[in-house]
């Protein structure tokens, strides 16, 4: 399960949105934020990284500038818009409540029913 | 927004595509990069490290795909494989492509050529500031459009104390003669109030315009002098734009003036098509100023801020009524002159529009219809290719492309042709136009109209374009893809049949249509090219002369010395002609106020002593001034009692001649030989005597109907006349007889400036010049819709001999004849041809109502045209139906059996 395919479909963009709004990241460094920040237990799979990078700059949610790499080389860095912050409010509050309602549900009991 | 967003980042990627390529290259090579280089960190060798990156990446090809399809590149580069599929498709086609662009270009060519006159002539607003706010002040009984203002006092009253509008300016258009470094030229002018530019917002390219204080002084202008104001066009014209033109000295009529600014090249005047060259301040207006009841000045007001067009009205009204009173006319005597109208002037004034707009609102119906015809010929071939292409489709439906896909893919090759047909439409477009404004300018020149090729233009070619390709592409496109991919080349065959015999059918109305049309307008224009004129029009040659006369600004005072200064001046005219008619060649000569079709017009009021016979109650009449052989020269002949004679002159007893309906109108069976009138409110209160009746004849122009006419001696004229019409009649070309007639004017005449040097048979045909635009056009057009039927008629005509090459090759091998072949397929086109027309003749019947106005002589529904035009399609259409059926004839059994 810490596997990134077994990700819910949009979780990718949630979490992509989340790192960035830590502090601008190219591309390499949102999948090492992820990483770091969820203590390895999420891989995101590089290939789909990417495509899921420029959906979410094509549609506003983030921007991106060229600067300089740690290791010297040049790199698009991508940082959070106001509409992506937007965005990663309603799709947390959304995810609370999503995770919160099935957390309920997993911890019936049969005398509950 | 979002959507916002989405199409700022599409249009971002797309317009800098290899920008966008490049960059994302970078970015996913630094990211395997980085990613190597942790993993050597980790301990990894350096081939391995490396090896597992791009496991782990994947492809990177892969990858940049789906990054394009995340932005939305992948709509621009399908359109870019569609669009290079369609240029390659009609390459292949040559035959199909030319017909294809023809009918586009044709049709879409003339409708731009048409939209970019309609829009200069009857959409375009003026060139002047907030032009919404400007507004015409005339009588509310006139015909509208700025040539019926009030008396120049009222005029002076309106200026001084209106309280709705910031500025009111007056104005009255010219013919000047105007004499640079003495050569005289005729140009259109105006007199205009010192406001008047100002008031438009137009400014000076050069120097100055006119201001309040050079409009101050009555006969000399202000305080520096007379000047003058000329338009750009005039000082590239005449001056090859110097700027020395300012502080220059020209001679406009008899007075000098000095050239102070030349305005705004944008700037043209008021009236569209009647471009004005130069413009002189009001107080210079010879005669009419102080005259408390002339109708000759035109006024234009903008409405102060805040004020609403019905407040100004009111108000204007108001002061214009206190002062009739005041002028001896009472509210019950005013007729005509019944309130004040405040006419939109946003657009200027209308005398081109009312002339015009119908006409080309007719031709642009015409053209319209050519683009329709155009289009369903495009559809057909489209259709027949569809047919032709049904298992590429099915082939391609079947390896999972989808249905939207593949009409995506055909409606783009649509949009190539008819970007290609545009694109030739606009070359016929600039050529057409040139051509029209050149029609429409007549020969003189004295309309000039510069169609532009603006956004507004172009934006409207656009939009036809692209409903066109809509149109013809659309419907095929939607029955190509509607095949089985389990079943290629099987469905469809029939159904293109029946939608391309449709097509036909709509191909056939819509020509009878336009072959009804103009047949009409060629009727028409025959039927005025022999309407009786009452007049003999041919080997008559016409020429205006205008004389100087100096100091004219004073006037005499008293009715004598009028009667005097008339007579003078009528001596001049008399000895003139004189002259002229001892020129080798001339057989009579005459000059006159007023010539057939020459566009002057004098009308006065008429009292009868004694009782009124006739019907007629009203005693508003045309008159016209002449030399006594007047008649002999125009044809006029006379009814009763006499001509004019030598001995008509200066000293002699008053004298006047009637037509037959003003004879028929006041006198009990037109007798009015022998009977006295009189012209009341003419400086010359003179008695003159009916001595003849002559018959009517038609000077306006060849529809209006006989108009009351009186006819007087030139030396005992009411009016001072300073410029006559010549009439000369010679044997042979009439027109060699011009460098004689010129160096008598020169000679005899002060001043004598000779201009509008035509046949009468010339003027006739300037006369007719909108009339023979509809018949020429309509006709064109007709011929042009003709054809691109015949070829929708050909075109199905031989697809479906191609379809049925092996039933007509059975037909044959078991004994048909040849001619019964050609019969039964010619029989199934002339059944389509036949209802085409049935339709079109019905519809023509009601569409033809809004071109009555247009027509003379002819009903909308007249059989003659109806005949001639069913006539002309019925022959047409068997050459084109005939000629694929002989060649199924002509099929060998044999071969057309072996071909399936």
């Amino acid at each position: 399960m810490s596997d990134a395919t077994g990700l819910l479909q949009g979780t990718l963009d949630l979490l992509i949105l989340k790192a960035v709004s830590l502090g601008p990241l190219h591309g390499y460094g949102v999948l090492l934020r992820i990483g770091q920040i969820s203590q390895n237990r999420l891989q995101i799979q590089q290939g789909s990284l990417y495509p899921a990078l420029y959906r979410l700059e094509h549609q506003g949610l983030i921007t991106s500038e060229w600067g300089e790499s740690e290791n010297k080389r040049k790199a698009k860095f991508y940082r959070l818009s106001v509409a992506g912050r937007r965005r990663l409010k309603e799709e947390t509050a959304y995810w609370r409540r999503l995770s919160e309602a099935i957390g309920f549900v997993l911890e019936a009991m049969p005398e509950d029913v | 927004m979002n959507l916002i967003a989405r199409v700022r980042s599409w249009l971002r990627v797309s317009s800098r595509r290899a920008n966008f390529e490049r960059e994302m290259q970078d970015e996913m090579r630094t990211h395997l990069e980085l990613y190597q280089a942790d993993l050597r960190r980790r301990g990894i060798p350096e081939d391995d490290a490396r090896r597992r990156a791009r496991a782990e990446f994947g492809s990177v090809d892969a990858r940049k795909d789906e990054c394009r399809d995340a932005v939305g590149l992948w709509l621009v580069d399908e359109l870019r494989g569609d669009v290079g599929y369609a240029v390659r498709m009609l390459r292949r086609s040559p035959a199909f492509t030319l017909v294809a662009l023809l009918s586009l270009g044709l049709g879409i060519g003339a409708n731009t050529a048409i939209f970019s006159l309609i829009d200069s002539v009857l959409l375009k607003t003026l060139p002047v500031d907030d032009p919404q706010r400007l507004f015409f002040v005339d009588n509310s009984g006139g015909k509208s459009g700025g040539s019926s203002g009030p008396p120049y006092p009222c005029f002076e009253r309106l200026r001084d104390h209106n309280r709705f509008l910031s500025s009111i300016a007056a104005f009255d258009e010219r013919l000047f003669k105007v004499s640079i470094d003495g050569v005289p030229e005729r140009v259109r002018g105006q007199y205009a109030s010192g406001s008047y530019f100002d008031l438009l917002g137009v400014r000076a390219s050069q120097g100055r315009l006119l201001t309040p204080a050079d409009d101050s002084a009555l006969g000399r202008g202000g305080p520096h002098g007379a000047v003058a104001v000329i338009s750009d066009a005039f000082w590239t014209r005449r001056f090859g734009r110097d700027p020395a033109v300012l502080g220059k000295n020209i001679e406009v009529g008899t007075q000098w003036v000095t050239i102070v600014g030349v305005t705004a090249p944008e700037f043209f005047g008021l009236q569209v098509g009647m471009p004005i060259d130069i413009t002189l301040p009001m107080m210079l207006v010879e005669q009419g100023l102080q005259s408390k009841q002339s109708w000759w000045l035109s006024v234009i007001g903008r409405l102060a801020p805040g004020a609403t067009a019905e407040q100004a009205r009111a108000d204007l009204e108001a002061l214009w009524d206190g002062y009739l009173t005041e002028v001896g006319m009472p509210r019950e005597k005013r007729g005509y002159f019944s309130g004040i109208a405040l006419v939109p002037a946003a657009r200027g004034a209308n005398e081109l529009r009312r002339t015009y707009s119908e006409p080309l609102m007719i031709v642009m119906a015409i053209v319209g219809l050519v683009l329709l015809i155009g289009c369903a010929n495009v559809a057909n071939l489209l259709l027949a290719r569809a047919a032709a292409r049904q298992n590429e489709m099915a082939v391609r439906l079947a390896i999972g492309a989808s249905r939207g896909r593949l009409i995506r893919q055909l409606l783009t090759e649509g949009l190539v042709l008819v970007a290609l047909g545009a694109g030739a439409g606009l070359l016929f477009a600039r050529w057409g136009a040139s051509f029209l404004v050149a029609v429409l300018g007549g020969p003189d020149g004295s309309v000039v109209l510069e169609p532009h090729f603006d956004a507004r233009v172009l934006a409207f070619t656009a939009g036809v374009s692209i409903a066109t390709a809509l149109l013809f592409s659309l419907a095929p496109a939607l029955r190509a893809t509607r095949v089985d991919a389990a079943k290629p080349g099987h469905a469809g065959a029939t159904v293109h049949n029946r939608l391309g015999r449709t097509l036909v059918v709509v191909q056939v109305t819509l020509s009878v249509l336009l072959l009804c049309g103009a047949a009409l307008f060629l009727r028409t224009l025959h039927n005025l090219n022999t309407a009786p004129a009452g007049f003999d029009l041919d080997g008559v040659l016409t020429m205006q002369v205008e004389a100087t006369v100096p100091g004219r600004i004073v006037r005499p005072k008293t009715p004598p010395e009028f009667r005097a200064d008339h007579a003078r001046l009528g001596a001049i005219w008399t000895n003139f002609i004189e002259r002229i008619n001892e020129v080798p060649g001339v057989t009579s000569a005459a000059a006159a106020t007023m010539n057939p079709l020459s566009g002057r017009d004098r009308g006065v009021k008429i009292a009868v002593h004694g009782p009124v016979e006739g019907p007629e109650r009203d005693f508003g009449i045309h008159i016209n001034q002449i030399t006594d052989r007047y008649f002999e020269t125009t044809g006029i002949r006379l009814l009763a009692g006499r001509l004019f004679t030598p001995n008509d002159r200066s000293g002699s007893p008053r004298v006047a001649l009637l037509n037959q309906t003003a004879a028929r109108a006041y006198f009990d069976r037109g007798n009015a030989v022998g009977r006295k009138v009189s012209f009341p409110g003419q400086r010359v209160q003179d008695e003159f005597e009916i001595v003849g009746v002559v018959t009517d004849a038609r000077y306006e122009n060849l529809r209006t109907p006989d108009e009351r006419m009186a006819y007087l001696p030139v030396e005992q004229a009411i009016d001072p006349i300073t410029t006559v019409l010549v009439a000369v009649r010679g044997d042979g070309d009439v027109t060699r007889l011009t460098p004689s007639i010129r160096s008598i004017a020169t000679e005899t005449v002060p001043g004598g400036f000779v201009t509008g040097v035509a046949t009468i048979a010339q003027q006739v045909d300037m006369s007719l010049v909108r009339e023979r635009m509809l018949a020429l056009l309509a006709t064109f057009f007709a011929t042009l819709a003709l054809i691109l039927a015949c070829i929708g008629l050909y075109g199905v005509m031989a697809y479906r001999v191609a379809r049925r090459t092996r039933e007509i090759g059975i037909r044959i091998a078991i004994g048909a004849g040849r001619q019964s072949v050609v019969w039964m397929l010619v029989r199934e086109t002339l059944l389509l041809v036949a209802s085409g027309a049935a339709v079109g003749t019905l519809t023509s019947f009601v569409a033809n109502r809004a071109i009555a106005g247009q027509l003379f002589g002819v009903t909308p529904r007249d059989p003659v045209a109806i005949t001639v035009a069913l006539s002309v399609l019925g022959i047409v259409s068997m050459v084109a139906s005939y000629l694929p059926a002989r060649q199924a004839s002509r099929i060998d059994p044999v071969k057309a059996l072996r071909a399936e």
